[in-house]
């Protein structure tokens, strides 16, 4: 036996196409920068460092099985046949996490528990209708990209979930895109999480179309009123039924995510510390990895990649736009003073975006704090985007 | 097919906006009959 023929991984690049070998490479390559940038806190780490370790294993692990065919112990996305699948499931590792959590969007559900466990919703009580408004403010990205993805070539349901970035929701996208496009899950999710871990750096920049007097606009926070425990459960309990009547598509998220809410509110602790713990971390981990092992070279050749990036960064830019010019009309028809920058936490991505508010309106006025007003917005900020995700999924069969 | 998904695009902006409305309505309600029903409770 050659020694190469040994050493299947190597051996492999040279059983494929020139081009198919350099893309390989070009994936272990990105693997081993997304685990340094996660590692060195530059993209977020509890994500990128298990998919790029999932990248590395599933490009570099290719080996020559059954009649010649090249795959990997991993998983394969694009088995249908049943029995197929089944002997799949007792070879491949991860095919159990992919077919049984994946393919109908638990783990999104699941990370959806533990955000709702963890997401505090005094601010959004205490202020509905500004945060509110603000969320809706800044879905332009979401609404926007639709036409734009579809002008460009993109199928309606592919523009449709890639849009979804635009309300910078990480399992949000990665539901939306499992029900709509499913054939472009992978690079879509890829994309909105990569985009949301450069949220913290890229914001700034947008922060500073608002003129500085009004980035640094003082707010008092001790006006803001207090909201009993009572109400907390109660909008748990009417926003899930409301919701899950209006979109039953998207019910699984609603549900999920008011569920963790409602055991917060109820203080039933040991769940929350579960969902909030355990869950949303294994989950988490499981997510990245499999998202790794999943960004195969098949996905890198992809066309519609490239166009993937460029409209990922639309939707999340026009989001922020949108949001700053709802915080900016807001101010207007506001009767208290009020910093416009707050309209960049209506891009939810809890609670980064409203922490870059907080920055930016602190490097204008450093006694300027808006960091409470602002978790309002980003929390009605994932309603928001569930309510178009719902109306996307919902009306994207209906119009074809 | 691009105008009529811009329209719907456009529909999903508009009922977005009132859907999150009704929400913020529902919330200030739920609040008002909360604090009604016990209006001397420690929040």
């Amino acid at each position: 036996m050659p020694l190469l023929e040994f050493f299947q991984g190597i051996y492999t690049f040279f059983l494929v196409a020139p081009a198919v070998a350099c893309a390989r490479l070009f994936l272990i390559a990105l693997g081993c920068l997304f685990t340094y940038l996660g590692y060195k806190r530059v993209l977020e780490p509890i994500l990128m460092v298990p998919l790029g370790i999932g990248m590395l294993g599933v490009n570099g692990g290719l080996m020559v099985y059954e009649a010649g065919h090249i795959g990997t112990l991993f998983l394969n996305p694009l088995v249908s046949n049943f029995e197929e699948l089944m002997q799949i499931l007792q070879i491949d590792f991860l095919q159990p996490i992919y077919t049984f959590t994946f393919s109908n969007g638990l783990i999104a559900c699941l990370i959806f528990m533990g955000i709702g466990a963890m997401t505090e919703i005094d601010y959004l009580l205490a202020k509905p209708f500004m945060s509110f408004f603000i969320a809706a403010c800044a879905e332009l990205g979401t609404i926007l990209t639709l036409p734009i993805g579809i002008a460009l070539g993109l199928v309606p349901n592919e523009a449709a979930s890639i849009a979804l970035v635009g309300g910078a929701d990480g399992p949000m996208v990665l539901f939306g895109s499992l029900m709509m496009a499913k054939e472009l899950f992978v690079p879509i999710t890829v994309v909105a999480y990569v985009y949301l871990s450069i949220c913290y750096g890229g914001f700034p920049f947008l922060a500073k179309m608002v003129p500085k007097n009004l980035r640094g606009i003082e707010m008092n926070w001790r006006t803001i009123p207090k909201v009993s425990k009572g109400a907390k459960f109660a909008f748990a309990i009417v926003a899930c039924v409301l919701l899950c009547l209006l979109f039953p598509v998207a019910a699984p998220l609603f549900a999920s995510f008011f569920l963790g809410l409602a055991l917060k509110e109820a203080g039933i602790e040991r769940y929350v510390e579960f969902l909030t713990g355990p869950l949303l971390y294994g989950a988490t981990l499981f997510l990245g990895f499999t998202l790794g092992a999943l960004l195969g070279v098949d996905v890198i050749l992809n066309p519609k990649v490239l166009l993937l990036l460029l409209l990922g960064m639309v939707a999340l830019v026009l989001s922020g736009i949108g949001g700053l010019v709802g915080g900016l009309i807001y101010s207007k028809i506001s009767k208290e003073p009020f910093n416009p920058l707050i309209g960049l936490a209506g891009v939810s991505c809890i609670p980064t975006t409203a922490k870059v508010a907080q920055k930016c309106a602190a490097e204008a006025n450093k006694r300027a704090m808006i960091l409470p007003f602002a978790m309002g917005p980003s929390v009605a900020g994932v309603v928001t985007t569930a309510i178009i995700a719902g109306l996307y999924m919902t009306g994207m069969p209906l119009l074809h | 097919m691009l105008l009529k998904f811009s329209l719907f695009a456009l529909a999903s902006f508009a009922l977005t906006f009132a859907i999150a409305m009704l929400v913020a309505a529902i919330i200030k309600l739920i609040s008002i009959i909360v604090q009604k029903r016990s209006p001397n409770a420690a929040p």
